[in-house]
């Protein structure tokens, strides 16, 4: 059975973040002025999402090799976006990510205690991503510069659950046919099952519909996203426990790991519902 | 001196493949070699899986199996838990936390626990008993089971209400940490010649699917615990059930109490 395997130091998994730099990120998340610019948004979700990972990947006072993790961005360039202690690295170990931040940030977050009250408190936020929206958008070449990456991996992680490679984006591929990219990467395979791919697609207009992983073509509102839709993998059935306990909604078998126009709480969900691991010990 | 009744004690734990010894979070109370014999009017042990998720679970099940042991009543579960409780905090509070143990430690230590106390029924305690009662708290996927000769006579968590998944029941280690609802104890008796087998998640799985194939449980279990030989020991065997696929790869304990 496919996707079943342990998450362990012994058989670790692999994520892959692919991050849309195209100028248009520098737009609001849904073309309203009041909110953050989508580029900034999803820098500061990815940076919410590893440091999840390393809770996860955390016991006691060590920080366990669960993951590698990789995140490239595409724009006027196309590379991996590690930086500081992490340079040149394409896949970084959860622990090796943990030690190198860019730097650490203190925020007060609002919280609600066990008596209902609200409560603030500081939390140290480690950032390793910052922003950037200048260019086009070469899908292609990232999905590429992927294949290469993961085919390198499962060579050495047979038996590993497979990597889960998370695309944001907010627009459509420029350098060429990324769904015929997006099939190679999705044959990769580990002896689990191959590689997921999802697609988050950030919304730019307030009156668009969210389209939270959908099951049939037929729903999409245009070529763009029946592409879109095309590109992404099933969901595994983890992640459609996952997709259904995080959101409230049935999640239909066949539902392809897809959210098209996503907002603000989209976003965020899709990105927990790709990196939380269900086979964790 | 009262000898009531005796009981043999033998257990055997061995950690999840790919860990070390230290990372077992599998915890159990008596400790006591294998063949031991101890002549009691009460006899109590407890085991308990701490939950590889949360911080510094292997403390926390110590704590909850040793005080369950050591308590002055074990009718009121909520005075064990918060002993120890107490006992987890102390030790935990001067240790320097990175942020991502900072952020475990808001959730604190989670931990099923199974505890068993054996007793007499005889209002006479120096008279030798053949039968006697037991009461057992079970929180979350340890198991326990009660076998007659080659007959199961009873089962904690029962067939029907066992679930083994990810997301069991447990017992948290903060003071604002809640029981989960509903734990009354079970009880039920004792004759001379029973065996009680207290095991966590993993092999309790396996044992419930041999169960219902009528696979003899007891005997499978007495022959790998009382194995002499250092090879084809129960970690041995616990590999080839793995490997198999028989069971999941996780810490691994089995008590045997024999009852006469």
């Amino acid at each position: 059975m496919a996707y079943h395997a342990e998450i362990s130091r012994t058989n670790p998994t692999c994520f892959l973040f692919l991050v849309d730099h195209s100028t248009s990120m520098q737009d609001p998340v849904m073309g309203i002025p009041e909110n953050p610019k989508k580029s900034e948004f999803v820098a500061n979700a990815i940076n919410k999402v590893l440091q999840s990972l390393i809770v996860s990947a955390s016991k006691d006072l060590e920080i366990r090799n669960y993951y590698q993790v990789g995140i490239i961005g595409y724009g006027f360039e196309v590379k991996s976006l590690w930086a500081g202690g992490l340079r040149d690295q394409k896949l970084a170990w959860i622990d090796d990510i943990y030690k190198n931040p860019l730097r650490i940030e203190e925020r007060i977050i609002k919280d609600v205690d066990e008596n209902g009250d609200e409560i603030e408190f500081v939390t140290k936020f480690p950032v390793w991503v910052e922003p950037v929206s200048k260019g086009q958008t070469p899908m292609c070449s990232a999905l590429n510069m992927a294949v290469d990456v993961l085919k390198e991996w499962v060579a050495e992680h047979q038996e590993s659950f497979p990597p889960t490679v998370i695309n944001l984006t907010d627009g459509e591929s420029n350098d060429g046919d990324a769904k015929k990219f997006a099939e190679e990467l999705k044959s990769i395979t580990t002896n689990d099952g191959a590689v997921v791919l999802l697609t988050v697609h950030a919304s730019s207009n307030p009156f668009s519909e969210q389209l939270f992983f959908p099951s049939k073509a037929a729903q999409m509102p245009d070529h763009f996203s029946k592409v879109m839709f095309s590109m992404s993998s099933e969901l595994p059935e983890g992640m459609r426990k996952t997709a259904s306990e995080l959101t409230g909604l049935e999640i239909d078998n066949g539902s392809r790991g897809f959210v098209y126009n996503a907002d603000i709480s989209g976003i965020v969900q899709a990105l927990e519902i790709g990196t939380r691991p269900s086979n964790l010990p | 001196m009262p000898q009531n009744f005796i009981v043999k004690w033998h257990s055997a734990t061995v950690q999840k493949a790919g860990n070390s010894p230290l990372e077992n979070e599998d915890q159990f109370s008596p400790v006591m070699e294998n063949g031991a014999i101890v002549q009691s009017e009460v006899f109590r042990c407890a085991l308990a899986d701490g939950a590889t998720q949360s911080i510094f679970a292997r403390q926390w099940a110590k704590h909850l199996v040793d005080d369950y042991v050591e308590a002055k009543a074990i009718s009121d579960l909520s005075s064990i838990v918060e002993k120890a409780s107490k006992k987890w905090g102390q030790d935990v509070k001067n240790i320097a936390l990175d942020w991502p143990a900072q952020e475990k430690m808001r959730k604190g230590a989670y931990s099923t626990l199974l505890g068993i106390e054996f007793g007499i029924l005889s209002e006479n305690p120096h008279s030798r008993q053949d039968t006697g009662n037991w009461c057992a708290f079970s929180i979350g996927d340890t198991c326990l089971f009660q076998y007659r000769k080659e007959f199961l006579v009873k089962s904690l968590p029962g067939k029907n209400e066992i679930v083994f998944n990810n997301s069991p029941k447990l017992i948290g280690s903060l003071a604002s940490s809640k029981l989960p609802a509903e734990e009354s104890p079970h009880i039920g008796d004792w004759r001379s010649g029973d065996d009680f087998f207290l095991m966590t998640d993993a092999l309790a799985e396996w044992a419930y699917k041999c169960v219902e194939r009528s696979v003899n449980v007891p005997g499978i279990i007495k022959d790998k615990l009382t194995r002499k030989s250092k090879t084809n020991s129960f970690s041995d065997w616990i590999s080839n059930l793995r490997n198999q696929r028989e069971i999941r790869n996780d810490d691994t304990t089995l008590i045997w109490i024999k009852i006469y």
